[in-house]
């Protein structure tokens, strides 16, 4: 499928899903998952420039703060894997040929976000401004909200870029 | 149990992760302490070859 022929539109020309799902299975093994889900896009999302301005939030820190989640949670019933030596996993990509399937829920922001954009101007604030806009109970809200970062203001804010 | 329901569930998911980061670390532990391919996939009750295939230096 070729992309020429559209480089004047505003977003960049051929992006698809493809890196940033690449990205994603990254963060997914190295968290020790088996699934990717929105949280890794998210923390994908974070390579871009774009996305990274809007969140206010680097990809470090989001992932110190998924991980200190996780112990937070641990802790909540009764697991201190503070305790632990657990470090995040070494990723070689290239040893995981087999590709990570997605949650539910982040297939249905793939597919939201190309259902309300259409795959012509798809640029990954799309998919950043799906991902936030998810519900309340997704582990992406309580990501942003532990990084401090008001997540409707965000939302309204990607809508004007 | 008094805790959020999803704080809850969110901790079953986090649980898995910390299993799969600990294994790592302890197969590492376990090789450099010396132990076999063997030893190490009777330990965690999978085949030798599976286990090596998943953390020796050649995997794929």
């Amino acid at each position: 499928m070729s992309d020429r022929g559209r480089e004047g539109h505003r977003s960049a020309p051929s992006y698809s899903f493809g890196a940033t799902y690449m990205d994603a299975c990254e963060e997914a093994l190295r968290c020790g998952d088996r699934k990717v889900g929105n949280e890794h896009l998210l923390l994908a999302l974070l390579r871009d420039s774009t996305c990274r301005d809007s969140l206010g939030v680097d990809l470090d820190a989001a992932r110190r703060a998924l991980q200190a989640m996780d112990e937070d949670d641990l802790a909540a019933i009764g697991v201190d894997a503070r305790q632990c030596d657990a470090p995040p996993l070494a990723v070689h990509l290239s040893r995981f040929g087999a590709k990570l399937p997605l949650t539910p829920s982040a297939k249905g922001a793939l597919s939201d976000t190309v259902k309300t954009v259409g795959r012509r101007g798809l640029s990954p604030r799309h998919l950043l401004r799906q991902l936030l806009a998810r519900s309340d109970a997704d582990v992406v809200s309580a990501l942003v909200a532990r990084l401090g970062v008001d997540r409707l203001a965000v939302i309204a804010r990607l809508q004007e870029v | 149990m008094s805790q959020d329901p999803l704080q809850g569930l969110r901790a079953v998911l986090a649980l898995r992760r910390l299993a799969e980061r600990l294994e790592a670390q302890q197969v590492a532990h376990a090789r450099e302490r010396g132990l076999s391919w063997q030893q190490i996939g009777d330990a965690l009750g999978v085949t030798r070859q599976s286990i090596h295939t998943k953390y020796g230096r050649n995997a794929p």
